[in-house]
């Protein structure tokens, strides 16, 4: 595996390997952001959510060369990004997410959040934690992407975050 | 009074702990219960990864709190609240309900 290899053809050889043995994992937070973003975010953990049992994915993981560090995540010796499996559902608060996007390139495949799903994802961190970068990310996404921001909008009034929506839509760009 | 469901006496001190108290640290809850602080942090930990509970380094202190993004979390704390209403008046004192002072007080103030 190359040093320098991006996120997204991480993401992509570890998509179709996962496919090959059976497994349908979601790729979900910020590594979405860096791909969606081309790398104006850069995250170096890749977060992934199955329905799977979690072993099934090691062994795909493993032969890879990612091997799990016992601190929850899978390091590889001449990689910087750390794997994780998160706990599922796919959801974003209680919104159940049944539909993903998916990517297709020469090295792979990327089953990962939408562009609108992925916003909806950082701006969750925003509401909950009042985290800015989170926001941050979300603006860098929805400036890049096509996103359905009446959906987002009717999503922040269920989350009665409308005000922290708000300051969202002054940062996107017209 | 849930063990057998979870598998762990912990898992429901924790969870009740923070529906009453909003956060808590490793320390805090092994005092508090008296049971073993590799106990409680091995909880936690099962917590965290099951994303129920999230946690926050505060100095030198780790501090968790229920996760409001978690998927399950409204019907999960229902379902706690509920269980916790059948708890004895004694134990909802005696370990999670302490009428220990909260609000502030200014540094150096005496007693």
């Amino acid at each position: 595996m190359k040093k320098d290899i991006s996120t997204k053809e991480l993401a992509s050889l570890i998509g179709k390997s996962l496919e090959t043995a059976g497994i349908e994992a979601v790729l979900v937070g910020g590594s979405c952001v860096s791909i969606y973003s081309s790398n104006k975010y850069q995250s170096y953990d890749l977060d992934y959510i199955t329905y799977e049992n979690e072993k099934k994915a090691t062994d795909v993981l493993n032969k890879l060369g990612f091997i799990y560090d016992s601190k929850k995540y899978y390091v590889h010796p001449k990689c910087p990004y750390f794997i994780e499996f998160l706990a599922p559902p796919i959801a974003i608060g209680n919104e159940l997410i049944k539909n993903v996007n998916t990517i297709k390139s020469r090295s792979g495949v990327i089953k990962l959040l939408s562009p609108t799903d992925c916003v909806k994802d950082r701006l969750s961190a925003y509401f909950y934690w009042n985290d800015t970068q989170s926001l941050e990310q979300a603006l860098l996404v929805a400036n890049d992407q096509k996103i359905h921001l009446k959906n987002i909008e009717k999503w922040a009034i269920k989350e009665d975050n409308i005000e922290k929506f708000k300051i969202f839509l002054k940062g996107l760009k017209s | 009074m849930l063990e057998r469901l979870f598998g762990n006496e912990a898992i429901e001190k924790v969870i009740f702990y923070l529906l009453k108290n909003d956060s808590c640290f490793g320390k805090e809850l092994a005092e508090n219960f008296d049971i073993s602080l590799g106990y409680v942090q091995r909880t936690l930990y099962k917590l965290e990864r099951a994303n129920v509970i999230v946690s926050f380094q505060v100095g030198r202190t780790r501090v968790f709190k229920l996760n409001p993004r978690y998927a399950l979390i409204k019907e999960l704390t229902l379902f706690f609240e509920k269980a916790y209403e059948f708890l004895p008046d004694d134990i909802k004192n005696r370990y999670y309900e302490k009428t220990a002072r909260k609000r502030p007080r200014r540094t150096g103030k005496k007693l």
